[in-house]
């Protein structure tokens, strides 16, 4: 790199950030890490009671069947994912394009309804079968749930890497299945452990599909605790735990990284990469898309669509169509406001990072994204304890629970800003200035418009993800508000196995769920 | 008149501390058409960037017109130096179109710390700088349905706009393939010069320098090397690097046979005979010594011709067309030589050529 380079990348006019800005972004890192400082410095806490709570007879379960989980749909994922995108674009499936929209559409079901779903159809097909609980359900249910969280990057790797290099293996003798698993498969390591990162948190944090599919985990239990047996240093120490726990994954996920950041590898090659010709096998393949397509999407839609006719079919007459009307308008409030407040809260968090890389950028980043990995359950139990002490009047209003959402979704804003600050080069700011305008004009001409697409962008993700979150809505909302999430869950409370009242709050939440996961896989074949 | 004195600065790298500039001085007469020539590395973006106002200095001033722009306790922003900037690869506002581009720079203009429209209409004025950049009528395009040279001649228009007391461009042309580099180059300049407008221009195309400078300053390892008029820099380049670096340079060992006077020519003798030498610098007799001599000054003629020089064999030729060159090694010793000549009296490899100086050869010694 020549000099030239290495400090136009860096620089605009200072070589430090100009002070309110880091000033801004320490703010945000520091109220991000509100939730784990509330963990450990809360007054009551000692490790002696922490390790008395965590040596219970209970606790030892509770941890083994997280890590069972954790590695199971990890590794069901990983292998699906990636099979799938293989198959979407490397061999010579029918519709390769429609396969990627349909593998990215689960994305859009929450957890909870792809669970509530299948014990739903579960019940209807075979009424006294328990197939469906426990751990060998949540397996099947979270991983046809989770696994386009690596079939996505993998299909955005799998074409961005130079054919060549496959080609150059071929022509040194290797077969065509060797030179993909020497050559290719290793530069899809960042794919899949970006993918298995987002996977293993959401695992970490999944409440309500758990409690469905009736299999306890550290969550379901902190839930539980904090909740409806009312011991909340239990829940405190089993959420010390799971802290630690969603930290390793964070560290675990640096580890597979490796070093180098081969992510944009061969980002500008233009060139297709060679087709497998497969014959019979290619059968046998789209038998399996489709009935990964069954299963993901079929089932979730049968127990839906099956329910909606149980609704209609039964008159109207329980249709609460008040509570509906009333948790689409919540749910439209919250996520609105906390699409909002996280944009604006992320912006200097991504100017930082991306224009003055350094300590202060690298700290605050991630600071919020160990917000972002904490169980929600976790942010709502540090929130109502803050806001009970210091900020009471915050205590049980929908503000508090927006700022839950700013804090845990926080993430996603700043990775989409950051795509946009980066394309506000440095050198449209300087030319600006070079023109008569000021910092502030500058920012407002030439870097605010620029940002904007992606910034929006951020903010949608936001606001659907505000819209599926359970846990955290359940523990915050203010009394007598309802989100379609908090709705839906309140027609089960876990128990009851008929979809039919839960079934428009269903339909809302997968009509609004599908427009991110249509948007991302618009991206990814564009890409 | 933009002064530099005593510039420097040093970035702090992972490998170590690097010095960008090194105590560079610099004047750049009003009206004049400068070009900053180095390789990369060499320090001449930085130096822009600090004129620009985009970097501080650790140390030296930048005076404008005799106003202070960096100073020791003085730094004006960028914003308010009245300095226009043409980037590498344009950087057009890729939100805004051609016309907004070009009207940028009209409607911020400060004056006295208030904010004033520019004296024309800022419409009328973007008018008068597409029909002189040549691009009438596409006020409405964005700037990526432009191609790069049409880009390079919005971002001209764009600096120009506001009327800068001096312009910066920094490698505007190297974006641009070949054949069209040339073409856009002429035209800038020729537009410039009938502006009048105080430009510095750096890039690492020597062609570039030589062919639109009135004055070049060449940079290497931070400082200046050497300023002058492209032709004296050409035929009398300071040192062997600087003469390579302007364009193929024949390199002969010699000896000081007769040191110079007051005259400030000397004698020395090297394989194609005893020449005179003029405007040297004090120097006395020596054994060795190195005689720099640009190839078109060099001839071939058949040999067994009478005169001066020295026989030798050719090797290798590289035919252009208009001209070529041909590579002699001659008689007697390793030393090849490349010598230009037109391209009908190329000779062919292997061919027996004697080899001399043309009457009015400008041969230094270095």
């Amino acid at each position: 790199m020549t000099l030239g380079q290495s400090h136009r990348s860096t620089g605009s006019l200072r070589n430090h950030a100009p002070r309110l800005l880091s000033g801004a972004a320490v703010l945000v890192a520091v109220a991000s890490l509100l939730p784990a400082v509330y963990l450990l410095l809360r007054e009551g806490f000692s490790y002696r009671l922490l390790a008395e709570q965590l040596s219970a007879p209970s606790t030892l379960p509770l941890v083994w069947n997280t890590i069972q989980l954790l590695v199971l749909v990890g590794l069901s994922c990983v292998i699906l994912g990636v099979g799938l995108a293989v198959v979407v674009t490397r061999t010579n499936v029918v519709f390769p394009t429609m396969w990627v929209v349909l593998f990215t559409l689960p994305l859009g079901v929450p957890a909870f309804v792809g669970s509530y779903t299948w014990v739903a159809a579960s019940y209807r097909l075979m009424p006294t079968s328990t197939f469906i609980y426990g751990l060998r359900g949540a397996w099947i249910v979270l991983t046809l749930a989770l696994f386009p969280y690596v079939f996505l990057p993998t299909v955005v790797a799998l074409r961005g890497l130079d054919p060549a290099q496959e080609e150059v293996a071929r022509s040194l003798g290797d077969s065509t299945l060797r030179a993909f698993m020497k050559v290719t498969l290793p530069q899809l390591r960042v794919a899949i452990a970006g993918g298995s990162l987002i996977i293993s948190l959401h695992l970490l944090a999944e409440y309500g599909a758990l409690q469905m599919l009736r299999f306890e985990t550290l969550t379901t239990a902190v839930v539980a605790r904090a909740t409806v047996l009312g011991s909340p240093e239990a829940a405190r120490a089993l959420a010390v735990l799971l802290a630690v726990g969603a930290v390793g994954v964070v560290a675990l996920d640096r580890l597979l990284r490796g070093p180098s950041s081969s992510a944009k590898v061969g980002a500008s090659v233009s060139r297709v990469s060679m087709q497998w010709r497969l014959g019979a096998i290619r059968w046998l393949l789209l038998a399996v898309c489709i009935a990964v397509v069954v299963l993901s999407l079929g089932v979730p839609l049968y127990a839906t669509l099956l329910g909606l006719w149980g609704y209609v079919g039964s008159g109207g007459a329980t249709v609460d169509w008040s509570l509906l009307v009333h948790s689409v308008a919540n749910t439209a409030r919250y996520g609105l406001l906390a699409a909002v407040g996280a944009t604006v809260v992320a912006l200097p968090v991504s100017m930082i990072s991306v224009r003055y890389p350094g300590p202060v950028a690298t700290l605050s980043e991630r600071a919020t994204w160990v917000a972002h990995a904490l169980p929600g359950v976790i942010v709502a139990l540090s929130l109502v304890y803050v806001s009970v002490r210091w900020a009471y009047p915050l205590y049980q209003t929908s503000y508090l629970l927006v700022i839950a959402y700013v804090i845990m979704f926080l993430p996603l804003a700043i990775a989409a800003q950051q795509v946009g600050v980066a394309q506000a080069s440095s050198s449209l700011e300087e030319i600006s200035r070079s023109l008569g305008d000021g910092p502030w004009r500058t920012f407002r001409r030439v870097t605010l418009p620029l940002l904007l697409p992606a910034a929006a962008t951020g903010a949608v993700f936001v606001a659907l993800d505000v819209g599926k979150e359970l846990t955290t809505t359940l523990l915050l909302r203010p009394t007598g508000q309802h989100t379609l999430a908090t709705a839906l869950w309140s027609t089960t409370e876990g128990e009851v196995l008929d979809f039919t009242a839960a079934a428009p709050y269903g339909v809302a939440l997968i009509i609004i769920g599908a427009i991110p996961a249509t948007v991302l896989a618009r991206r990814t074949l564009r890409s | 008149m933009l002064r530099v004195e005593n510039l420097s600065k040093r970035y702090v790298t992972a490998g170590g501390p690097v010095d960008a500039l090194r105590e560079v001085d610099l004047v750049v007469e009003s009206g004049s058409f400068t070009v900053v020539l180095g390789a990369s590395g060499s320090g001449k973006t930085t130096l822009l960037r600090v004129i620009a106002g985009f970097e501080v200095p650790d140390s030296g001033v930048v005076t404008l017109d005799d106003k202070v722009l960096t100073g020791p306790s003085t730094f004006i922003a960028p914003e308010h130096r009245n300095v226009g900037i043409v980037a590498q690869d344009g950087a057009l506002f890729p939100h805004l179109n051609v016309h907004d581009n070009i009207a940028y720079g009209l409607r911020a203009k400060r004056t006295g710390g208030r904010w004033r429209r520019h004296s024309t209409q800022p419409d009328q004025r973007v008018e008068e700088l597409l029909a002189l950049v040549g691009l009438e009528g596409y006020g409405n395009r964005s700037p990526n349905e432009l191609s790069g040279g049409q880009q390079q001649r919005v971002a001209l228009a764009r600096a120009l706009a506001p009327g800068p007391g001096l312009l910066l461009m920094d490698e505007p042309f190297s974006a641009l393939d070949a054949g069209l580099r040339v073409s856009v180059r002429e035209e800038v300049r020729d537009l410039l010069a009938g502006l009048n407008t105080t430009v510095v221009l750096v890039t690492h195309d020597q062609n570039e320098a030589l062919s639109m400078a009135d004055h070049v300053v060449i940079m290497r390892d931070g400082q200046v090397i050497q300023a002058g008029r492209p032709d004296e820099l050409y035929h009398r380049p300071a040192d062997l690097s600087t003469a390579e670096f302007l364009g193929t340079a024949v390199v002969l060992p010699a000896k000081v046979l007769v040191g110079s006077g007051a005259s400030g020519s000397v004698e020395v003798e090297c394989a194609l005979g005893a020449i005179i030498v003029t405007d040297v610098q004090e120097v006395g007799v020596r054994e060795s010594a190195r005689l720099m001599i640009r190839p078109e000054h060099l001839m071939v003629s058949p040999v067994g011709s009478s005169g001066e020089g020295a026989e030798g064999t050719v090797g290798a030729v590289n035919y252009y067309g208009h001209d070529g060159t041909a590579r002699v090694e001659l008689d007697g010793s390793q030393q090849e030589m490349t010598i230009r000549v037109k391209g009908s009296e190329l000779p062919k490899p292997g061919e027996r050529v004697r080899v001399s100086l043309s009457p009015d050869a400008d041969v230094r010694l270095m």
